[in-house]
């Protein structure tokens, strides 16, 4: 496993894709209806301070948080923070992408699947679209990345780790097992040493702020009110 | 029998409905892990993370069936699901296409042809995949003319709307939620919701609290263009009034208010 320093090209073509892409999505608007309808106004709401507005039980709190900031701090509209924040999700994404396949073959694939990653349209108009795929795209590459190079037991592969559980666990609902099942893995890997522990700790830290609110809104202390109903039938109450 | 009409029927469609919409990028992944398996080249590190690949797949068609949305879901809904793991199958693709670029072949021209056929199927996918997807989704997913209309209206919807203040008690989950109180615009586009900064989503009988789960407080819809004498549109009299007409660039635009709305 040769890790794959990251050229300054691979980096300047990234961000040259998701300027140009984002110039394109201003004047010509892409936004989803989900984007529209739910991401967008949340963010603003995010961003006035009125909280019960900005969060809603079938969205996780991420995507309306970093959504929020872009609407607070720049000062964009709801709709191009979302896209924004999304691209930029996008375009870290394909730079994961790239270092996996250095590190699983050469830097020659890597070049070619940072390339298909960057061709291939869906992603970038969901990016575009201000969706949250992107992010769950992102949290995937960097927990796998940081699966694969757990080995080499450095700060660095313990940080994207870290970086990865966050996605996973704050931006989709659906993410939260696939986070679980993939720390499994990472444990098993790394032999049940201090950093799975350290992890399986930030990850119970990260996924407080759901659980209190689904607990506020639903009664049941859990990461997510997608689980509710299967609380209810398997537990009860 | 209904789930198992899921499992075996319903998850395997949606996958290949799925596989389609990455073909062009999954099919040459699918060779190159099925000839290196054959060839016993798959180095451990590709297995882990095809490992890991078919495991989201799977986590991801149980999530779907315990609620079973796996069949009412649309392949765009799929889509957004499955395709967030894709990247993991492109490597392969890109270990296919480096592999070609650089065969080791001895002849100029035959290295030559190869290096240019997989350029041109590169840029044969970003260009039509890109145009075509960009295009469908400029015409779908927004409507110019829409928002043009919407923001003309939209002073006066949020000036009109007076409630309520909040949604109560979702029952299948309990508690409050308080996000309602925008108001609900259906319209043509989504684009007339945001430019009121309200919802746009119908009821749903999902397991998790909808957006909307009530009728929509106004309709916001195109019609018919300028310069037309007489207009028919399908709306339920008996339940929305008709407020008033919106000019749009080359269309008119007509706003209906539900008659239990409440609006000042």
């Amino acid at each position: 496993m040769t890790p794959t320093r990251l050229p300054g090209l691979a980096v300047a073509a990234v961000v040259l894709i998701a300027a140009a892409a984002l110039t394109v999505a201003y004047c010509l608007p892409l936004a989803a209806t989900d984007t529209l309808c739910r991401y967008a106004p949340m963010a603003e709401a995010f961003a006035s301070g009125d909280w019960s507005e900005a969060f809603h039980p079938r969205f996780a709190v991420g995507g309306t948080v970093v959504a929020g900031l872009f609407v607070f701090l720049p000062g964009f509209d709801g709709l191009t923070a979302c896209t924004v924040s999304a691209t930029l999700a996008w375009a870290l994404g394909a730079l994961v992408l790239f270092r996996l396949a250095g590190r699983i073959f050469d830097s020659r694939t890597a070049l070619f699947a940072l390339l298909l990653y960057c061709i291939c349209p869906q992603p970038l108009v969901w990016a575009l679209k201000g969706l949250r795929e992107p992010f769950k795209m992102l949290g995937l590459l960097l927990m796998v990345d940081a699966v694969i190079r757990v080995k080499d037991r450095d700060a660095a592969s313990f940080a994207e780790a870290c970086a990865a559980v966050v996605f996973l666990c704050l931006f989709k609902c659906d993410a939260i097992l696939l986070a679980l099942i993939l720390g499994v893995v990472y444990a098993v890997r790394d032999g049940f040493r201090l950093r799975t522990w350290a992890l399986t700790a930030w990850g119970a830290v990260v996924l407080q702020p759901m659980c209190a609110l689904v607990w506020h809104w639903t009664g049941y202390w859990l990461p997510a009110p997608h689980y509710v109903p299967l609380w209810q039938k398997l537990i009860g109450g | 029998m209904e789930k198992l009409l899921d499992l075996f029927i319903g998850n395997p469609l949606g996958l290949a409905c799925v596989g389609a919409h990455y073909l062009y990028f999954a099919l040459p992944a699918w060779i190159v892990l099925a000839v290196r398996l054959s060839l016993r080249r798959l180095s451990r590190l590709e297995g882990l993370c095809f490992a890991i690949f078919s495991l989201f797949v799977v986590l991801e068609i149980v999530q779907l069936s315990v609620d079973r949305s796996f069949l009412r879901r649309e392949l765009w809904g799929l889509a957004r699901y499955f395709g967030v793991f894709a990247p993991f199958l492109w490597l392969w693709t890109a270990k296919a296409a480096a592999d070609i670029w650089c065969a080791p072949v001895r002849r100029r021209a035959v290295r030559l042809a190869l290096r240019a056929t997989v350029a041109a199927a590169l840029l044969a996918v970003a260009v039509f995949g890109n145009v075509v997807e960009i295009a469908r989704a400029v015409t779908h997913g927004f409507g110019s003319e829409a928002l043009a209309a919407a923001r003309n209206i939209a002073p006066k919807i949020r000036a009109d709307y007076a409630g309520p203040a909040r949604q109560k008690v979702v029952r299948r989950t309990g508690g409050e939620y308080f996000t309602t109180r925008r108001p609900v615009v259906f319209g043509n586009f989504a684009a007339a919701a945001w430019a009121v900064r309200g919802q746009s989503e119908g009821a749903e009988e999902n397991r998790v609290p909808s957006l909307c789960p009530y009728r929509p407080d106004y309709l916001f819809i195109c019609l018919g263009r300028k310069g037309q004498t007489e207009f028919t549109v399908d709306i339920d009299e008996t339940k929305y009034d008709y407020v008033t007409g919106v000019p749009g660039k080359e269309t008119v635009w007509g706003l209906f208010r539900r008659k239990t709305t409440p609006h000042r």
